[in-house]
């Protein structure tokens, strides 16, 4: 029950309650109910019958125009509600789905996407002609008679064609009841069985009495308080008659009032409290029909209220404390970095400490450095883990795409996903985003061959996209397969030089292997005719680069008329690398692993010049060799040394080797990244990382390094 | 102080609900993801008062609503509808729950309800 003051107090508190709070969830949440509406509809597109789907688009599409009424966010309410019509009456097999209808519906998520994309923003999307054609759609292919309930295009004109539509039939009861202080009972007529009945019910010992109750102009669902208001009612008596009747009550055919006449031994007061204590009720005017002949008082409404207060007690008494519910919580991204940079932290001090204690020789020391060693792994394990989501955050927007490119090129495509539960770093997922839609689109717009072609072939008329996610010991794979023409070799080598990339010598060196990854030398497009889908943008270089940067590797393979296949190899986080440590003139550096091919120890008499550039035959090949303290711009006062070390990395397919002082092995290391002003533009590093003695190793970036 | 279990598949629905109900002094005993979930959670938790959505995946509110009044015939429950839902709500009432709001409903509304209801 409510106290008085501190209840008025709390309402202002509850209403004044600030929605922008809720933007976050709501947007979050808004693009998981789009998600789920444009995976429904591809659904729905290639089975039109599936019951499955056309519930849970309307499950969505409601649930959305809740949460959107509820943040005052009309614009998305209001579409909402036209497709959960719409989608109603396709439950209901009033509306066919048809391909222009999933293409209406395609567009309303568009929009939909845009609308809660920019709720932010003032910005104001007109749905005007959105709403048109939904309307259209619906009034289409429906029996003219049910268009009228549909057809309402918006939360105020459902409201509008009620208020227009409520002096037709209530209007004569109004009149008629308009003089309150006269008794109900000789404007209302009385049928036959009526009064019957209300005799048998006073000689029972019942009063007859009749209540006008009128509902608030708020009152939204009028149908339903009406409902509430008779179940209360008959709860204290026998209703005999209605005005208007049940029926019209409940098809919300009256405007603010009704009256209800019923058979009851409870005095008016108690009557008139009861209802009142319904909400949305603005009036109860009570009057009485008929007077019982003995006067029995009903405590029966004492007994209730006290049997439900020892309810009450009761259930209080036999709660179990805990309530058992895992939930989850959302995170800022931001905040997890900041615990993956302190567990960084809380590592590089463990090592420092290690080092202390075998320095001190303090074998006391050992065993809590044993338990610190296997927390820290644990930490860092736990915290790696939080930042990992389901790739299919990312792989769940492609069967909309691959749909929609496919219907540009005129191909039929069946896009198969696998292993969409596969977790990945947070931050390495939205690097791959761009890299993937690429190479679908290279997929779709160049590896598919067109029906007709595919016909010809001999192969099935639908072409078939794979993309694949499978998790490897460190590192999870990405592969993107189609069984499309394939790339030719030769055709590549031919386009090489064309674009001047490479000489006619130099592409005749390669191999066919090699040959495929010309496709990642920038200025490289294998399309005959650069179309808008996969011409724009980023070519196969900027998928490497990015991929690469990231510490993956891209690898491909092809057969000529079979298809090819791309495939990503990328870290589980982004945070920790694995790196090779080597020193140049005193100072250490990490190579990452990812870009290590070997290393090797040559003689530097063996070292050749070539235009005036250094290089070493390696297993037949020509190596190029840099060295890393001229590039690094370190100058060496030592004496040229005869044993040299040389670490083999790849760039852009290619081998270089780089000549290093010294290597120290291989460690893991936390990216501390270069946001320092100063360091931010230096090319060739990836980042620095603090070492077991507290000093700072530079990690080297190969891709912008040479 | 009532001891509320919240029915609703929207994660910011039930963030919404939520809130109005503690910054008033009510306490929020179970959040529920649907109607299977809240029929399997309601005789664990003994909620004083149920506020529960209506359309919802694995079993709508109206089912739920059922189910609970089956277990406990003095089960309290509001239902959480949106407009256009007359019928469903209707039927919701005739089956025992003791009130509806509507969305987009505000802080005064919900707290009138549960002083309604209590």
């Amino acid at each position: 029950m409510f106290g008085k003051c501190e209840d008025q107090y709390d309402l202002r508190v509850g209403v004044t309650m600030d929605m922008s709070e809720y933007k976050e969830i709501f947007k979050a949440e808004s693009e998981e109910h789009l998600q789920q509406l444009n995976d429904s509809l591809l659904g729905l597109e290639q089975n039109p019958n599936e019951l499955e789907y056309i519930n849970t688009m309307f499950r969505s599409a409601h649930t959305l125009k809740g949460m959107s009424a509820t943040m005052g966010f009309n614009t998305i309410s209001e579409l909402t509600h036209e497709m959960e019509n719409l989608m109603d009456m396709v439950r209901k097999s009033q509306v066919e789905v048809s391909n222009s209808l999933i293409d209406i519906l395609f567009e309303c998520l568009d929009t939909l996407e845009a609308l809660v994309e920019t709720v932010d923003s003032e910005e104001e999307v007109d749905i005007g002609h959105l709403q048109a054609t939904l309307t259209q759609a619906m009034e289409g292919s429906m029996p003219v008679q049910d268009i009228k309930g549909s057809v309402a295009s918006s939360i105020d004109t459902i409201e509008n064609e009620i208020s227009k539509e409520i002096p037709e039939v209530p209007e004569a009861e109004e009149n008629e009841s308009k003089p309150e202080i006269v008794p109900v009972a000789d404007d209302i007529e009385l049928s036959d069985n009526d009064k019957k009945a209300i005799k048998e019910a006073v000689n029972e010992g019942n009063r007859i009495v009749s209540m006008k109750v009128i509902l608030d102009e708020s009152c939204v669902l009028k149908s339903a308080r009406s409902t509430l208001v008779l179940i209360n009612v008959s709860k204290m008596g026998e209703i005999i008659k209605c005005v208007p009747t049940e029926a019209e009550l409940e098809d919300e055919k009256f405007d603010l009032d009704f009256t209800v006449i019923f058979a009851t031994k409870s005095a008016d007061e108690d009557i008139v409290g009861t209802i009142k204590k319904i909400s949305e009720i603005k009036d109860v005017i009570p009057s009485t029909i008929a007077e019982s002949d003995g006067k029995q008082e009903a405590k029966k409404e004492n007994e209730e209220k006290e049997d439900s207060e020892a309810k009450k007690s009761n259930s209080a008494v036999k709660r179990p404390d805990a309530v058992k519910s895992i939930q989850s919580v959302r995170v800022n991204i931001e905040r997890l970095d900041n615990l993956m940079n302190l567990v960084g932290e809380l590592i590089i001090n463990k090592i420092r400490l290690n080092q202390l204690a075998s320095d001190l020789n303090a074998k006391d020391l050992d065993e809590s450095l044993a338990n610190l060693d296997r927390l820290t792994n644990e930490i860092q394990t736990e915290v790696m883990e939080s930042r990992m989501v389901p790739i299919d955050q990312i792989f769940s927007r492609f069967p909309r795409m691959v749909r929609d490119l496919a219907k540009s090129e005129g191909k039929q495509i069946n896009l198969i996903i696998e292993g969409k539960e596969i977790e990945l770093d947070r931050t390495v997922l939205d690097e791959i985003g761009d890299p993937l839609v690429h190479l679908l689109r290279n997929a779709v717009d160049h590896g598919i061959e067109s029906e007709k072609e595919r016909k010809e072939l001999g192969k099935p008329p639908a072409g078939m996209v794979r993309l694949a996610a499978s998790r490897q010991r460190n590192s999870v794979l990405i592969e993107v397969e189609d069984d499309g023409k394939g790339m030719d070799p030769a055709h590549l080598r031919d386009i090489a030089v064309k674009k001047g990339i490479m000489t006619r010598d130099e592409v005749d060196k390669l191999s066919d292997n090699d040959a495929l990854n010309l496709i990642f030398m920038p200025g490289f497009s294998g399309a005959k005719v650069v179309t808008d889908i996969s011409g724009r943008g980023v070519g196969m270089d900027a998928v490497k680069t990015k991929i690469e940067a990231l510490g993956g590797s891209v690898k491909i393979s092809s057969v000529v008329g079979q298809g090819s296949i791309m495939k990503l190899q990328l870290p589980l986080t982004v945070a920790i690398i694995q790196s090779l440590m080597v020193t140049v003139t005193g100072e250490t550096y990490a190579i990452p692993l990812g870009n290590v091919i070997r290393d090797v120890g040559i003689k530097a008499s063996d070292i050749k010049t070539i235009e005036g550039k250094e290089v070493i035959m390696l297993r037949g090949e020509v190596l190029p060799l840099l060295r890393l303290h001229d590039v690094l711009e370190c100058p060496t006062e030592e004496e040229e040394k005869q044993n040299l070390i040389v670490v083999v990395v790849e760039k852009m397919g290619s081998n270089i080797g780089l000549v290093v002082d010294e290597l120290l092995g291989q460690q893991e290391v936390i990216i501390k990244s270069l946001d320092n002003k100063l360091l931010k533009n230096m090319k060739g590093f990836a980042g620095a990382t603090i070492l077991g003695d507290g000093s700072v190793a530079l990690i080297l970036d190969i891709a912008t390094l040479i | 102080m009532v001891k509320v279990m919240i029915v609703d598949d929207a994660a910011f629905m039930r963030m919404v609900i939520k809130d109005i109900l503690t910054k008033n002094g009510h306490e929020v005993v179970a959040e529920c993801v649907d109607g299977l979930d809240a029929v399997n959670k309601y005789p664990e938790v003994k909620p004083e008062l149920v506020f529960m959505d209506i359309v919802m995946p694995n079993m709508e509110g109206i089912d739920a609503l059922k189910k609970i009044m089956e277990m406990d015939p003095g089960a309290k429950v509001v239902m959480c509808s949106s407009i256009g839902q007359q019928s469903v709500v209707t039927d919701a009432l005739k089956t025992g729950a003791l009130d509806f709001i509507v969305k987009p409903f505000d802080a005064a509304k919900v707290l009138e309800v549960i002083g309604k209801v209590m």
